[in-house]
């Protein structure tokens, strides 16, 4: 068995997981290899080196700290208002049912959209129509008018150096 | 003696004596666990009540699917988890290791014994917290709290052999960097 071996094997070793056998083959190589063996109590010494780790005592209290910290959170978690929003849950069946009632509200109030196709245009619509187009466009006329008095508003006119049109 | 199991479903239906019991035979380990994991002695009796108090919390919902161990030991390590990486943001190692015994050295002559016992936990602790993050935890919990390969994996959510892979590669790497503090055992055999 070669070294590399050895250390491959050395957790299946160390959990007694190997068998007699094989076993036997490791600690035939650990009687005539230095290394090997070196390798092996660096391991274990390593595990009694961990327990110089002290563990610590809890203080005589623990317990009753704990009941006072316990219901000193009961006393927090008493019903209040804020309390009442922070404990909040997202209701899922609601929000889907919600969320249907609007989806179905939206293809509803689509399908029967008032139809503009079949609105009547009266005569007397029309009268007003003519009557607004006339106005409007005596109002320009008037306008272009007043206007002319600065010059002639057509035929790239530019403004000279005087203020004026050229 | 009652099993850990029925305490709790006692404390689900609203005993309390029942869940003091348990505290009773699992806080000392809780605080050990908490407290190697730290390294800060006062913080961790706060720590080991915060798990506790998680634990009676959530006594309502409990279902007697796993171990009562790994459950609290998930617990104990997601806490700790939490804490280190919170603190480790505001205080430096040093100051970590500087903490470290205070509290119950402060009264005492000290000690040749407790000067090394000191700087070894100092030693270990640099130690381990060089290693990843699972592989310290499977030592930890193998090592120190005595529990199985078996109560190790379903603290760590994988398989047997991952923690047997952790522990074995975790200890080679503490072999490396605490070669000078090892004394050379007589005989193997581990």
């Amino acid at each position: 068995m070669e070294c590399r071996e050895i250390k491959e094997t050395l957790i299946e070793y160390t959990l007694g997981d190997l068998s007699h056998v094989e076993k036997a083959k490791i600690e035939s190589h650990l009687d005539g290899c230095t290394e090997c063996r070196g390798f092996v109590s660096e391991s274990k010494g390593l595990w009694s080196l961990l327990e110089t780790w002290d563990e610590v005592e809890p203080s005589n209290d623990f317990i009753s700290n704990f009941w006072d910290k316990a219901s000193v959170e009961e006393t927090k978690a008493s019903p209040g208002v804020l309390n009442w929003i922070q404990n909040l849950k997202p209701n899922w069946r609601l929000a889907g049912a919600m969320a249907s009632i609007f989806l179905v509200s939206i293809i509803t109030f689509g399908a029967f959209s008032p139809d503009t196709r079949n609105s009547l245009f009266m005569s007397t619509d029309e009268q007003d129509e003519l009557i607004l187009i006339e106005l409007d466009n005596a109002i320009s006329r008037e306008t272009a008018d007043v206007l002319s008095i600065y010059g002639p508003w057509d035929g790239g006119s530019e403004i000279n150096g005087n203020g004026g049109f050229n | 003696m009652e099993s850990d199991i029925e305490l709790m479903l006692r404390t689900k239906a609203g005993d309390d004596g029942a869940f003091s019991e348990l505290m009773n035979r699992h806080y000392k380990g809780v605080l050990n666990y908490i407290y190697r994991f730290t390294n800060l002695r006062e913080n961790s009796e706060d720590l080991a009540q915060e798990v506790f108090l998680r634990v009676y919390r959530s006594a309502g919902k409990y279902r007697p699917e796993a171990k009562f161990t790994t459950w609290l030991y998930k617990i104990a390590t997601n806490v700790s988890l939490t804490y280190v990486k919170k603190k480790n943001t505001n205080i430096s190692l040093d100051e970590m290791t500087e903490n470290i015994g205070e509290y119950e050295e402060s009264d005492v002559e000290i000690s040749d014994d407790i000067i090394y016992r000191k700087e070894m936990r100092n030693v270990i602790f640099s130690a381990m917290e060089t290693l990843p993050e699972r592989e310290k935890i499977a030592i930890m919990l193998c090592k120190y709290e005595g529990l199985s390969y078996e109560e190790t994996a379903d603290v760590l959510e994988c398989t047997v052999g991952a923690v047997k892979a952790y522990v074995h590669r975790g200890r080679m790497k503490l072999v490396d960097k605490l070669k000078p503090y090892l004394m050379e055992e007589g005989k193997y055999g581990m």
